[in-house]
């Protein structure tokens, strides 16, 4: 696999936006097979202690689905927190694949 | 030998040869050949003789009209209003008449994926087909797919459905979170299917036996449709939860639920209330395979019946979640059945596909009298021992003409 991945979060006045975006780096086509209806996850992080996650409170279909990501190419999966307490936190990405998790994670305040 | 001055343009022609792929084009023949000699169950079943395609011939003037008649083995329609013949002749009949200038197109007749029926290798591997074949059809069982909906005007599906509640509206329109695409399909009703998914589980369930598509594991079971998952495949756990509930109410006989998560006290009291209910609970074990002691919620409450999956080697799938809770596995890699999608058919792979299978056959149990207790330890009693250790599989493979007391020897 030669997948590159990278989250940002933007800040903003009661949410904060994260966009995680997975990136085919190498020069052949990467099938990216997805465990369910759930394709990627967010989940952040005060420290050690996980304090919310996007697919907290929700079920999904349990079929694989497919997606072949051609060389050179992203795909880019959205997220939001809503009404986040202040603090500093990571958010960290992750695609729930077969393959690699292609995590990735960043820094923010609130 | 496309015209343009006869009240077909050449753009429609063209439109219409890209969606049926029926069009003869300058290489016609061959791929006449190639294609309807790919289906020899098609040809088989219009009679048609080596060499010989069925055509509609589109004529210009009475000249081209004569010319296809002359060319034909056998005239099988003259339209009234329309400047058309349906013919049966050889490959080079055909050939002169694409070179006609009196003829205006000449298409090969038929849909031919659509006229015979398939029987998926999971029906078959768990001899449903034999359960059909003693008359076993699951008439008179009311079995709820609590899913993405189910399309209300699939060819296959249509016969069986019964109500239908959605706690979440159908709505193809738009993107998806965590990047599906919806189905192309139309919104009915609220609780149609926007997804694919809870279409291709209730086919698996309870497709219609008939001459298209594919065959179910029950056939005449009453199918309800409880929308609960959106357009992209997921759903709140309330609105899981007020799904299983309303199945309750209804006392309907099986809830299938292709569907997972984490734990949820909220969807574990639902569970426990429609099992007091009566109704025979069924859940996709999860797709975090390999792995062990992973079987996800619902699935994992002891109200269900916990489903691992099967490939066509009878192997554990290697998607498939496994732990103490499994109960039974069931076909679900590489499983062909209907989707939403212009009514069509497509195959998918998961323990989300295992789990209607053993919800068809619980259907079929049920409509034969078995209670709510005897249905569960029928279909584990009668299960087939394929090699895999109870966590995998629990009691063994689905077999649903054991279950209803039929020699299913013949795999």
């Amino acid at each position: 696999m030669t997948l590159q991945s990278s989250v940002t979060a933007t800040v903003g006045a009661d949410r904060v936006e994260f966009e995680y975006t997975v990136e085919n780096v190498g020069n052949d086509p990467e099938d990216l097979q997805f465990r369910s209806g759930l394709k990627a996850d967010f989940a952040v992080l005060d420290g050690d202690v996980e304090v919310w996650r996007a697919s907290y409170g929700r079920m999904f279909t349990q079929a694989l689905q497919t997606e072949t990501l051609p060389a050179g190419d992203s795909r880019t999966f959205p997220g939001a927190w809503e009404d986040p307490d202040p603090g500093t936190y990571t958010v960290v990405a992750e695609l729930n694949t077969t393959g690699p998790d292609a995590e990735a994670r960043t820094d923010f305040s609130v | 030998m496309l015209g343009n001055d006869n009240g077909v343009s050449r753009r429609s022609v063209l439109k219409a040869a890209g969606a049926s792929a029926g069009l003869f084009g300058a290489s016609g023949l061959a791929a006449a050949d190639d294609e309807s000699n790919g289906d020899n169950d098609y040809r088989k079943s219009l009679g048609l003789e080596d060499g010989q395609v069925q055509i509609n011939v589109g004529f210009k003037s009475d000249r081209g009209r004569q010319k296809a008649l002359g060319a034909a083995d056998e005239v099988v329609r003259e339209f009234n209003s329309i400047d058309v013949v349906t013919i049966r002749a050889s490959a080079q009949a055909v050939s002169g008449l694409q070179n006609n200038p009196n003829v205006r197109y000449v298409e090969e007749d038929g849909q031919m994926q659509a006229l015979a029926q398939t029987l998926p290798w999971g029906i078959d591997r768990v001899d449903a087909e034999v359960a059909h074949a003693n008359g076993d059809t699951g008439a008179g069982a009311d079995i709820a797919i609590i899913d993405t909906g189910i399309d209300s005007d699939h060819p296959d599906l249509q016969a069986n459905l019964g109500k239908g509640r959605a706690f979440v509206n159908c709505n193809t329109r738009g993107g998806c979170r965590f990047g599906a695409k919806p189905a192309d399909n139309t919104c009915h009703y609220n609780w149609d299917d926007d997804n694919d998914h809870g279409t291709h589980c209730a086919g698996i369930a309870d497709a219609v036996n008939n001459s298209e598509g594919v065959v179910g594991v029950s056939t005449e079971a009453t199918l309800h449709a409880v929308k609960v998952l959106d357009k992209c495949g997921s759903g709140s756990w309330s609105d899981v939860a007020a799904g299983i509930e309303y199945v309750g109410d209804q006392g309907w006989d099986v809830g299938s639920m292709s569907l997972g998560g984490d734990a949820s006290q909220t969807i574990k009291d639902a569970v426990s209330y429609a099992h007091s209910q009566g109704v025979t609970l069924v859940g996709a074990a999860g797709n975090d395979g390999p792995c062990t002691d992973c079987v996800g919620y619902p699935a994992a409450y002891s109200e269900v019946i916990a489903v691992s999956s099967t490939n066509d080697s009878d192997g554990l799938s290697d998607f498939s979640s496994t732990g103490p809770e499994v109960e039974i596995a069931a076909p679900g890699t590489d499983i062909y059945s209907t989707v939403a999608n212009n009514g069509g058919y497509d195959t998918f792979s998961g323990t989300s596909m295992a789990c209607p299978h053993v919800a068809g056959a619980a259907g079929q149990l049920r409509a034969n009298g078995y209670s709510q207790s005897d249905t569960r330890s029928r279909l584990k009693d009668t299960a087939e021992n394929i090699g895999l250790a109870s966590n995998e599989s629990g009691a063994g493979l689905l077999d649903a003409a054991a279950a209803l007391g039929h020699d299913s020897s013949d795999n």
